[in-house]
């Protein structure tokens, strides 16, 4: 049952076949995961492939395939989860326990219903792909024991795949290669690592191929070529079949073999016997299946099998023909028909069933009557339980149906046919026949039919021109029935001896055992062999009859009943021929040689027959017995008879006794093929049993392997681990959960001096410098105990060294509590230098806390500006991190260009910062800040850094002493002024230079004094009246200075000239004609102060004489005295009393004092 | 002719009147002195002089508003400066003239005469 669908394959791809997704499916068994990543590790992520893994996996155990493979491959690797669309550069592993399947594109998971040991998921999978996917479908079979994708194998191949098939050579376990490779259909065998690109370079070609028809023009004009070159290897003439057929096929292996034209291929095929074999077997591919088109095989068990049965006679022999049967679905269809309408008719017929090939490949398989479980389903429900057997995960046709078919080699065209056969069924194969071939195929058909016979084809087939042959008698199931017309022996086959081929093939037919006599027809012959020739036997070397001709009656005696003895000549040999007999065929099956015994007589009941024996070998091993008679038979008589039986009792006893071990061996023989058959059935039970076995095997192999790749990657880890160990510094402890040592790093000697031996004991027994070494253990416990990290510092017994401890709970993958590690950084620089900057820190604290420095940093990147508290509070910033733009809202606007200015200068040139600018604020006495800062070049960035402090005091400090020297500067010309002025004014009333010098110098003086009084007073106290008086009256202490009192009045410094002048007159006055010169006295200074703020001065000189009122207002001194009043805006007045000269001056004191 | 007036604001009376006595002994007639620059505003109110003798700084304040109001008059100015270089003078008086304390005879005369001629002329 061919399937003609093939023929449209090449006009069915509508999608360009550029973009076109191919997926292969990769079966893979023990040995496979280095396969796979072999493979794998070429793919290339942005080819059109996707690629599906089936591996033989343990269902029970999780599955680490796709994690080893995604470190080998650029592809993405994901087990599958069901319901995946299949996308190129992906890799899809099966799960555990599942079975894969794939319809349009989509994966699907499949439960397994066989169990376990009889699963054939590759199988299962190809088949599935081969029929979603056609040609576009791939199959790649890597190392593995078993045969599972051999099956799955040819259904791609027979939808137009590509089958690729690992090296044998190069396979851990060969078995899977080995089986997928004795199916022939195999296009590439390959190692691993060039698989993948066997597969891109064939469905390049693919593509190319398709895209312009050029190859396929060229494949014909070389067609002719191509099949003679067959036909004188194989013996095959192809050139028959339909060209589009032969084209596309040709084209596929030129396509495999990667080949640029027809012209190399038919070079390559010319110089390689074996590339005939490929391309013969690559012409026949088909695809059968039992039960094809089942209305039509129901029309034809009921319009044929069905009266062929009821009306064959018992010794009928019904004669079936399927030529083309390729693996022999359809000849066991039309044997199952048979048995089961037998069946129901309850009739026993003798059935022949015909089934032929040309490829013998194809017979082996039909021969073997082994099918895959899938196909299981084609066939009809009742049928199956009686017709096939189970057979791991697959089944097997039952004997019964298999001994109705012979499978021989025999080619319609060029064979002699068969003949007198009642149903012909050829399906399928005509369509691949061209017009001339069918021309002689039809004309066969018609002789090998017996008339009435019937002729079934294939769906699309029809009887052609050769309709008066053969009327139809249901044309839509296309069944014909022969004419009544006589057959003609069809011409081309007469006289042509069989084709002597090239090739090793010959075909090996299986004998047809002929159930008629050699004899021939005539009646004569058996006549003449029954009557007139001698008695003969034809015996095995054993003595077993096989045939018998003429009387025999004379020399056998047959008992009753008992066919097993019957069937021994030396056991039915009558007495007398008996010892002959056997002597005559030892020796005859010994040496082969025709023997006569003579002069020899058989004794029966009625008399006896002198004879010779003659004892011939034939061909076949069987031995020829002729009797032939010397004498007449003579009777017996009474005595004789006696004798007769007294002589031979002995031998009877004898024969009698051999008889019963006979039947006594017999039994034993029946017993023993009884345990046989039983040794048999356990023998299959342990094949099956081996069967699981292995695969459990390779499933466990696959774990192996798996584990293999872990243990590897964990060796390296270990390596990674001890290697650290070995190399850090760090002093590392791991304890397990009863707080032994499990691991320890070298650095650890410091802190526990650990010997290699110490691995194992508990930490607590091992002596350690730790001060305080309990505490340790205590926490590791508690870590233990609650799974918290902690944190310790300890330190050695002398102090000198502390590190600090964090103690982390050690946990298993599966996060169980086990230990703990125990890390040590030592810190003992560390806290030094700690330690160290915390008293350099302190020192610059109290620095900037006495000299209330306020410390500020500016990152010139971000702009942002920080202080310190002490700068917050002097700058009266609300936040410690301020923007500059924030940062300048403290200051009073005409400082912040300042600001700017030298922040931009600082950052750009590094020049060191340092300006006064005033806080803005609404106190009338702004306060001045001065900043200084210095850019500090750091690692990436420069950063400024500076302080600032408050000026204000040495800002007015400033200012004051600057007014100061302002008002000394004037009061000293102011001096000189008045001076010059005095001396010129002088030198108007004063006529000798004397008098003009000492006047001067005393006012000099008197200025000089109370200049003096300026400068001594202490700090920031006004001088008083009465001060101002007593150092006017200083040069005449004591002498008559008699009283300075009054309240105390203050005295402005502007006053203070003027009244030190009118004093200095009034004392040089009286010094020169009163108290404090000449006259007796004395002098009483007093002062009040009046409502309204006057000052009243009395300047009383009392006389102990009498006084004589002079006007004395004339002169130098009394102009001067009269300017000083004025000045200190007041009058001064003159009374005389009897003994008084009082004066008196009156002034309002400066209110700006 | 008239005598020239000269205003004389001086608040050191002795100064002021060694001044008062060297300007009258130039042939001027002084108007003041005046120690204040209250009374002396109060005074060109009613008569005007031709030059004006000035002390800087004066019993209540500085001499300058009354600076000002006599330049506009177009009095000639002679101001008596404690201060060897002053900028603020010459800046906002450049036509006025300057002595130095303690004022030097010959110079106050030039000075005067110096000044004089804008009014006369």
């Amino acid at each position: 049952m061919r399937d003609e669908k093939k023929d449209d394959q090449t006009t069915v791809s509508s999608e360009p076949d550029r973009e076109r997704l191919c997926i292969v499916g990769i079966g893979a068994s023990a040995g496979g995961l280095e396969a796979i990543r072999e493979m794998l590790t070429e793919a290339r992520s942005d080819s059109n492939l996707a690629y599906v893994v089936i591996q033989h996996l343990d269902p029970n155990h999780e599955s680490l395939l796709a994690e080893l493979l995604a470190r080998h491959t650029a592809l993405n690797v994901r087990q599958v989860s069901g319901g995946e669309k299949i996308l190129a550069g992906n890799v899809y592993i099966i799960p555990p326990g599942f079975g894969l399947s794939v319809t349009n594109g989509v994966l699907h998971l499949t439960e397994f219903e066989q169990p376990r040991g009889l699963r054939r998921p590759i199988d299962d999978f190809f088949e599935s792909l081969a029929l979603d996917q056609g040609r576009f479908a791939a199959c790649v079979i890597l190392s593995g024991t078993g045969a599972d994708g051999s099956a799955g194998l040819r259904a791609i191949k027979e939808n137009g795949g590509l089958c690729i098939v690992q090296d044998p050579r190069t396979a851990k376990y060969d078995g899977m290669p080995t089986s997928a490779q004795g199916t022939g259909l195999v296009d590439f065998v390959r190692r691993p690592g060039d698989i993948v690109e066997a597969i891109q370079q064939f469905y390049s070609h693919a593509f190319i191929e398709t895209i312009d028809g050029t190859l396929a023009n060229t494949v014909e004009q070389c067609l002719e070529d191509i099949c003679s070159v067959v036909r004188n290897f194989v013996g095959h003439d192809f050139s028959g079949y339909k060209k589009s057929t032969l084209i596309r096929r040709v084209q596929r292996r030129i396509q495999v073999l990667d080949l640029r034209s027809a012209k190399e291929y038919l070079d390559h095929i010319k110089s390689d016997p074996q590339e005939c074999e490929i391309l013969f077997r690559e012409l026949l591919i088909n695809v059968t299946r039992f039960f094809r088109d089942s209305a039509h095989f129901a029309a034809l068990r009921e319009r044929v099998i069905e009266p062929l049965i009821r009306n064959a006679g018992d010794e009928d022999e019904i004669r079936v023909w399927v030529p083309g049967c390729s693996s022999g679905e359809e000849a066991y269809t039309i044997a199952m028909m048979f048995a089961d309408e037998a069946r129901l008719q309850n009739r026993s017929v003798n059935i022949q069933i015909f089934a032929t090939d040309i490829d013998e490949q194809m017979l082996r398989l039909a021969r073997d009557a082994t099918y895959p479980q899938a196909a299981l389903i084609d066939i009809p429900e009742g049928m199956r339980d009686i017709y096939t057997v189970a057979r791991d995960g697959r089944f097997k046709i039952s004997a019964r149906i298999r001994d109705m078919i012979r499978f021989s080699v025999h080619s319609i065209v060029r064979d002699p046919p068969f003949s007198n056969i009642d149903l012909l069924s050829c399906r399928n194969l005509l369509i691949y026949f061209g017009e001339k071939l069918q021309g002689l195929a039809l004309p066969i058909f018609h002789y090998a039919i017996k008339p009435g016979g019937t002729l079934f084809l294939g769906p699309s087939e029809t009887v052609g021109r050769y309709d008066h042959a053969f009327a139809p008698l249901d044309q839509s199931a296309r069944i014909f029935q022969r004419n009544d017309t006589r057959p003609e022996y069809p011409m081309h086959l007469r006289g042509r001896s069989l084709p002597v081929s090239g090739g090793a093939r010959h075909a090996e037919a299986d004998r047809t055992p002929s159930k008629r006599l050699d004899w021939g027809d005539g009646g004569a012959t058996e006549r003449l062999l029954s009557t007139y020739a001698p008695a003969t036997l034809r015996v095995t070397t054993a003595g077993e009859i096989l045939k018998t001709t003429g009387r025999l009656g004379k020399y056998l005696e047959y008992a009753p009943g008992d066919p097993d003895t019957n069937r021994f000549a030396t056991s039915i040999a009558r007495p007398g021929a008996r010892e002959a007999l056997s002597a005559i065929i030892r020796q005859v099956s010994a040496n082969k040689r025709r023997t006569i015994s003579r002069g020899l007589s058989a004794r029966s009941e009625f008399g006896l027959q002198a004879f010779d024996l003659i004892a011939e070998p034939l061909k076949d091993g069987t031995i020829l017995l002729v009797f032939r008679e010397r004498d007449r038979f003579e009777a017996y008589d009474d005595e004789e008879f006696d004798d007769l039986d007294n002589m031979d009792s002995h031998v009877q006893s004898l024969e009698d006794e051999l008889r019963n071990t006979r039947v006594r061996l017999h039994t034993t023989v029946e017993e023993l093929e009884t345990a046989n058959e039983e040794l048999k059935s356990s023998n299959e039970e342990m094949m099956s049993m081996n069967e699981e076995l292995q695969s459990t095997n390779e499933e466990l192999s696959t774990v192996n392997d798996e584990l293999k790749g872990k243990v590897d990657e964990l060796s390296r880890a270990n390596a990674d681990l001890s290697n650290f160990f070995a190399s850090t510094a760090l002093p590392l402890v791991v304890v397990d959960r009863d707080m032994s040592i499990r691991n320890y790093t070298d650095a650890i000697q410091s802190i526990y001096p650990f010997r290699k031996t110490d691995r194992g004991r508990p930490l607590a027994e091992v002596t350690s410098t730790l001060r305080r070494n309990d505490e340790v253990l205590e926490t590791i416990a508690e870590v233990m105990h609650d799974g918290d990290v902690r944190h310790l510092r300890v330190s050695d017994r002398a102090e000198e060294r502390t590190w600090s401890l964090v103690i982390t709970p050690y946990r298993t993958r599966d996060g169980v509590l086990d230990g703990a590690t125990l890390v040590f950084t030592e810190l003992t620089d560390a806290l030094r230098l700690e330690d160290a900057l915390q008293r350099e820190g302190e020192r610059l604290r109290l620095a900037l806390d006495v000299t209330s420095l306020g410390v500020w940093e500016f990152d010139p990147s971000t702009r942002v500006m920080k202080l310190d508290e002490t700068a917050c509070i002097g700058l009266g910033a609300e936040s410690p991190v301020l923007s500059l733009e924030e940062f300048l809202l403290c200051f009073r606007e005409d400082s912040r260009a300042d600001i700017v200015t030298s922040m931009t200068t600082l950052t750009e040139s590094g020049d060191p910062v340092e300006v006064v600018c005033s806080l803005a604020g609404d106190e009338p006495r702004a306060h001045s800040i001065q900043i200084v800062g210095r850019r500090v070049d750091g690692r990436r960035t420069a950063r400024v850094l500076g302080v600032l402090f408050d000026v204000t005091e040495e800002q007015e400090a400033k200012q004051i002493r600057e007014m100061m020297l302002r008002e000394m500067n004037h009061r000293v010309k102011n001096m000189f002024s008045i001076i010059s002025g005095m001396v010129r004014l002088a030198s108007r009333t004063t006529d000798s230079v004397e008098d003009l010098v000492d006047g001067i110098q005393t006012r000099v003086n008197a200025l000089a004094r109370s200049h003096d009084l300026t400068q001594n007073a202490p700090a920031r106290q006004t001088l008083t009246l009465e001060q101002t008086i007593r150092a006017s009256l200083e040069p005449y202490s004591g002498e008559a200075v008699a009283r300075i009192e009054g309240p105390v009045v203050p005295i402005a410094s502007q006053e203070l000239t003027a009244l030190s002048l009118l004093l200095h007159e009034w004392a040089t006055n009286a010094a020169k004609y009163g108290v404090l010169g000449p006259a007796d006295g004395h002098l009483e200074v007093t002062w009040r102060l009046e409502r309204g703020g006057h000052v009243i001065l009395t300047w009383n000189e009392i006389h102990r004489q009498e006084v004589e009122p002079s006007d004395g207002a004339s002169g130098f001194g009394s102009t001067l005295v009269q300017l000083s009043a004025v000045q200190l805006n007041g009058q001064v007045s003159v009374e005389y009393g009897s003994h008084e000269r009082r004066m008196t001056l009156t002034y309002a004191p400066d209110s700006r004092s | 002719m008239p005598k020239s007036k000269v205003l004389l604001c001086e608040d050191e009376y002795i100064v002021a009147l060694d001044l008062q006595l060297l300007i009258e002994e130039f042939g001027f007639e002084v108007i003041g002195p005046f120690a204040s620059v209250s009374n002396a505003m109060r005074e060109i109110g009613e008569t005007r002089p031709d030059m004006a003798v000035l002390d800087v700084s004066l019993k209540d304040g500085e001499v300058y508003p009354l600076a000002d109001r006599l330049q506009e008059m177009g009095v000639g100015l002679v101001f008596h400066s404690g201060h060897v270089n002053d900028h603020e003078i010459k800046t906002r008086y450049p036509q006025a003239e300057c002595c130095l304390k303690p004022v030097h005879t010959s110079r106050l005369k030039a000075a005067l005469q110096q000044a004089a001629p804008l009014a006369d002329c």
